[in-house]
């Protein structure tokens, strides 16, 4: 049957294509219309007032380049400041929640009973609302009150300054984020599940032993899975504010300003909407720009099957 | 000769024997670790919501003891209650509000996206592949780009501080991610099915809401579960857009509880609980469609 279709369709080539044309476009006219309205349209109106002193309130004045001037060189913004916090976050953050989501899916993923409640255990602390999670932290790490520094008294142990000091604010916040492996965990174990067994024989057989296994079979077969989410992570890393925001307000003594919680203040509290924008635009830049490379040197570690 | 063949086979078979031993032990012995490390990590990941529900039911007194009791002397089981009827907030509306913003998110998305994805998959026409690129191009662009166009754009037509600007742009697609998800699993629909209902007389819209949604009911509810989850969740956008407390999410509404009476732990801990345990249902009703859900996305190839 479909193969009598076929033809019959190509015999009809122009009607069809007009209709295809109109259907095809009708169905996708909601994302069409949301890119326009949503995505494109702000971003032009974006990069304009990111040329402009403009406070919402007044008609925007266009000032040049003077708010990319100030990011880079007016250090009481803080852009430059900022920018360093939450790249040295997303610079720790990033590849501990990777090797910790692997570790935690290399474990689930052994032939054992018993796997599939450990799996749901490890993934609960992702379905958590946020600022659930966020209200809890701060309490278990109080320093006067916390659970954390009770268990650590108990143990002998000095009590941690957590996210009252300067030093350890960010440091606690990066340990922090591995409490959402969930997610990656969860693709990593389908990224493990679908490597074919008959490698792991073949290199049985081979006599090699598990690291070796692991370096040179589970590893670049994952490496697309790596890749995707190396590339994600780097983007919600750089989308950091909810727990600065809560938790922190930035501080003490701005340790935990992270970048997107410097353009809310710009841009709500200051009204500072270009200098805002154009903190926007660099973020735009930044994230480009890794992901730029990110693919260019995909060519070199990222193992793609060559399909049939 | 006799007892060189009796013993030869006698000695490898004790051989074998040990081996497996050896082997069965090793196994156990490595299944004990796994059990033992997953153990620690799953405890240490359970802590923070034991803690929460812990704290939750203990009096004010108590919550504050150093060191801490881990089970309470005195079970408060009403701080739920109080903190749920706290003067002052509006807890019973919040939840309603969220709810309702969740569930017509939801709505949009699973309808515009699964469209879009029926445009993409199955629609053969030009320009397909432009508009496709730029959907998924889209995540890469960091929200806050678009945020101060769309906040001038919201307050000029008189939409802060309603639901609009957070509903209204999940009817437009319903996010690239999304769209993208929908369309993997369209594509390996097979085109007989789409042929025979063609021959039958009918048209695009209802060969995509009679024969491709009923198929795709596991990806749409992946859809709908991980949306509802980020809308129930977000704290963000309704920091943003909402500015008056009646019209408050219950994660701003918690927020503004916290800067006011934080101070009460146990009421904040229950009040955290109570947001929380939607989402615990949802995981468990829906638990095979968040592990599933993932794989659908066929990035893992």
């Amino acid at each position: 049957m479909a193969t009598q279709l076929t033809p019959l369709r190509r015999t009809r080539h122009s009607k069809l294509y007009w209709r295809d044309t109109i259907e095809g476009y009708a169905f996708i006219m909601p994302v069409i219309l949301g890119l326009i309205l949503f995505v494109f349209g702000p971003m032009i109106a974006s990069l304009y007032i990111s040329f402009t002193e403009y406070s919402i309130l007044q008609a925007p004045v266009w000032v040049g380049f003077r708010n990319y001037v100030d990011m880079f060189t007016r250090a009481p913004l803080r852009v430059m400041h900022s920018l360093w916090v939450t790249i040295v976050y997303a610079a720790a953050s990033v590849p501990l929640v990777l090797v910790a989501a692997l570790g935690a899916a290399l474990l689930l993923n052994q032939k054992l009973r018993g796997m599939r409640y450990f799996r749901t255990m490890l993934y609960i602390p992702t379905v958590v609302p946020l600022v659930a999670t966020i209200f809890v932290w701060g309490w278990l790490l109080n320093p006067s009150y916390g659970l954390v520094n009770a268990a650590l008294k108990l143990l002998g142990l000095p009590p941690g300054t957590w996210l009252s000091e300067p030093n350890t604010a960010l440091p606690t916040l990066i340990l922090l984020s591995v409490w959402g492996i969930g997610g990656s965990m969860v693709i990593f174990l389908a990224g493990l599940q679908g490597i074919p067994e008959s490698l792991y024989e073949a290199a049985k057989i081979d006599g090699a032993n598990e690291w070796h296994t692991f370096r040179h079979i589970t590893l670049p077969q994952l490496s697309p899975t790596i890749f995707f989410l190396l590339i994600t992570g780097i983007i919600s890393a750089f989308q950091y504010f909810a727990p600065a925001f809560i938790l922190t307000r930035g501080g003490p003594l701005f340790a935990t300003y992270f970048y997107n919680l410097n353009l809310y203040e710009k841009a709500f509290r200051w009204q500072f909407m270009g200098l805002a924008s154009a903190m926007a635009w660099l973020l735009f830049v930044i994230i480009i720009a890794l992901t730029y490379i990110l693919f260019r040197s995909s060519n070199a570690w990222v193992f793609y099957e060559v399909k049939r | 000769m006799t007892t060189m063949r009796e013993t030869a086979p006698a000695a490898a078979h004790a051989n074998t024997a040990r081996y497996t031993h050896r082997r069965q032990l090793r196994n156990r012995l490595r299944a004990v670790l796994v059990y033992a490390t997953l153990s620690a990590i799953a405890f240490v990941f359970l802590l923070p919501l034991a803690w929460m529900v812990l704290t939750a039911i203990k009096t004010p007194q108590e919550a504050l003891r150093f060191p801490p009791t881990i089970i309470p002397n005195a079970i408060q089981l009403d701080n739920f209650a109080k903190a749920w009827n706290y003067p002052g907030m509006q807890f019973p509306r919040w939840t309603l509000n969220t709810l309702w913003i969740s569930l017509t998110v939801v709505t949009g998305v699973v309808l515009t996206s699964s469209l879009c994805a029926f445009g993409f998959a199955r629609i053969r026409f030009p320009g397909r592949s432009f508009w496709f690129a730029a959907t998924l191009a889209s995540v890469m662009l960091p929200p806050q780009v678009t945020l101060i166009p769309l906040y001038i754009l919201f307050y000029r037509i008189g939409w802060l501080n309603t639901f609009n600007p957070l509903i209204i742009p999940a009817w437009f697609g319903g996010g690239a991610l999304n769209i993208f998800l929908l369309r993997q699993f369209f594509l390996n629909i097979p085109a007989e099915l789409e042929d025979a209902a063609y021959m039958d007389g009918a048209n695009r819209l209802q060969i995509w809401g009679r024969i491709f949604l009923p198929l795709s009911m596991p990806a749409l509810l992946t859809v709908a579960i991980f949306t509802f989850q980020a809308t129930w969740n977000d704290f963000y956008a309704p920091l943003i857009y909402l500015t008056g407390r009646e019209n408050y999410t219950l994660a701003l509404g918690i927020n503004l509880f916290n800067s006011q009476f934080g101070s009460e732990i146990q009421y904040m801990m229950a009040i955290s609980f109570l947001m929380t345990i939607p989402m615990i249902i949802v995981f468990f009703l829906a638990q095979r469609y968040f592990v599933s859900g993932i794989t659908l996305t066929g990035i893992n190839r």
